[in-house]
């Protein structure tokens, strides 16, 4: 059987999660040669600003225009025990009167900048089998966590309405990223003033694209087609302008970057640090250490090594 | 080492969740990813998530007294689906007897108030149906 009709069972592609998030690299390069070019959504926003209602809403109105609807969300795991509670789904009980929707949740495993070092090749599974929109929500965040920027074609960023001073908006990272940002809780505070503040802000894009501001009470419904329309909107652009193709490229970039990233991170949180720091107590160059153990990344460390 | 994947969730109209968020937190911090799906499950919703998440234990909380309802159409819904190599586990206000009879049925273990975290991690760390 090949792997595009094992995907077909939810529980069999549920598995091939399981087994890529475990390290099982044969099966993550495999999977990545069957994409087929999914719209992926990004959502971020800080804990509590309502991704997961958010996307609960979207998802539900795309199903009934048919679309397949697939989900990672992202939450934190401890630094202290490495477990994590992973709690997305409490929002998206609704989605459970559809067939054609797939939620995996998964823990940012110890990984900074918003994502799991596995996010994008669980995107990739989404995307082989079929589900055509796909979407991601970060772990809630703050400012610099932007690496679904690399993924996503559309992002979707969250504010609330009571959250800091105009300083905040003219600073670097989220507010630098979305393509639709959205003042959610609009009944819970000053909503129009966040609204003139980012607008003054959100000049046109590089790549030409106008950010849009949508004011949105996402429990109630209120302004979810507005954000239809506007992901219509951005999704022609995306795919007019060619940055639907640059995206493909970014999203491979990145996920060479993850993995490679992987491998050191591993090295360098096994006991081999140690015998280094010793080393370099005792008067050996810092830097020819860290050459040192980059070569032998793909050697002794690599597969089977440590890694 | 991979990690354990858990499931918590709340069968039924029972609305007492202190519990199963405790036990969510506590699973945490013994190292397990939780899958934490909060009140008013249905049965369909447990077997559903249970299968998107690749969980290898389901974990119900009852306190409502309608547990043998429950367990026994989660368990229905595990084999119709060839779920069988996932730990259902339960906690709340069971009696005895009850007790007895849900592992009769095919539930593992049913902890009662008072239950050591460890004692629960122990319990799942020892009985996984799955390699590690």
């Amino acid at each position: 059987m090949n792997i595009e009709e094992i995907l077909l069972d939810k529980k069999e592609m549920s598995k091939i999660m399981t087994r890529i998030e475990n390290g099982d690299e044969d099966l993550s390069s495999e999977i990545l040669k069957h994409i087929k070019g999914a719209r992926i959504i990004g959502v971020t926003g800080v804990p509590g600003s309502g991704k997961s209602t958010l996307i609960t809403k979207l998802s539900s109105r795309l199903l009934e225009k048919g679309h397949r609807i697939g989900i990672i969300g992202v939450d934190p795991s401890s630094p202290f025990s490495g477990g994590a509670v992973l709690g997305d789904r409490v929002r998206m009980k609704d989605l459970n009167r559809f067939e054609n929707v797939f939620i995996r949740s998964i823990s940012t495993r110890g990984k900074i900048g918003g994502l799991s070092y596995y996010t994008a090749d669980l995107v990739n599974v989404l995307d082989a089998a079929g589900y055509d929109t796909i979407f991601i929500e970060t772990v809630g965040t703050g400012q610099d966590e932007v690496d679904v920027f690399n993924i996503a074609h559309t992002i979707i960023v969250l504010q609330v309405p009571t959250l800091g001073d105009e300083v905040q908006i003219i600073k670097a990272g989220q507010l630098e990223i979305g393509d639709i940002y959205i003042v959610n809780k609009a009944d819970q505070g000053p909503a129009d003033e966040k609204i003139k503040e980012l607008n003054l802000i959100l000049k046109k894009r590089e790549n030409g694209w106008q950010p849009l501001v949508i004011k949105t009470v996402a429990v109630k419904n209120v302004g979810i087609e507005e954000i239809i329309n506007a992901l219509d909107e951005h999704w022609n652009f995306v795919k007019e302008t060619g940055l639907f193709k640059r995206k493909i490229n970014s999203r491979i970039k990145y996920m060479l970057k993850q993995h490679a990233l992987e491998k050191l991170d591993k090295i360098m949180e096994s006991e081999v640090v140690d015998s280094y720091a010793e080393q370099i107590i005792k008067g050996r160059n810092m830097h020819e250490i860290v050459n040192e153990i980059i070569n032998k990344v793909g050697g002794e460390y690599g597969k089977g090594g440590i890694v | 080492m991979r990690k354990i994947r858990v499931l918590i969730a709340k069968p039924g109209l029972d609305g007492h969740d202190r519990g199963a968020k405790v036990l969510a937190r506590s699973l945490m911090d013994e190292g397990f990813e939780v899958i934490y799906t909060g009140i008013h499950q249905t049965a369909e919703d447990i077997v559903r998530t249970a299968i998107e998440e690749d969980v290898d234990v389901i974990g119900l909380s009852v306190l409502s007294g309608a547990h043998m309802y429950h367990f026994r159409r989660v368990l229905e819904l595990m084999k119709e689906n060839g779920i069988n190599d996932v730990l259902l586990i339960g906690g709340g206000i069971v009696p005895e007897e009850d007790k007895e009879n849900l592992i009769k049925m095919g539930v593992d273990a049913i902890f009662n108030p008072g239950t050591s975290i460890q004692e629960i991690s122990d319990f799942i760390r020892k009985n996984l149906r799955r390699p590690l």
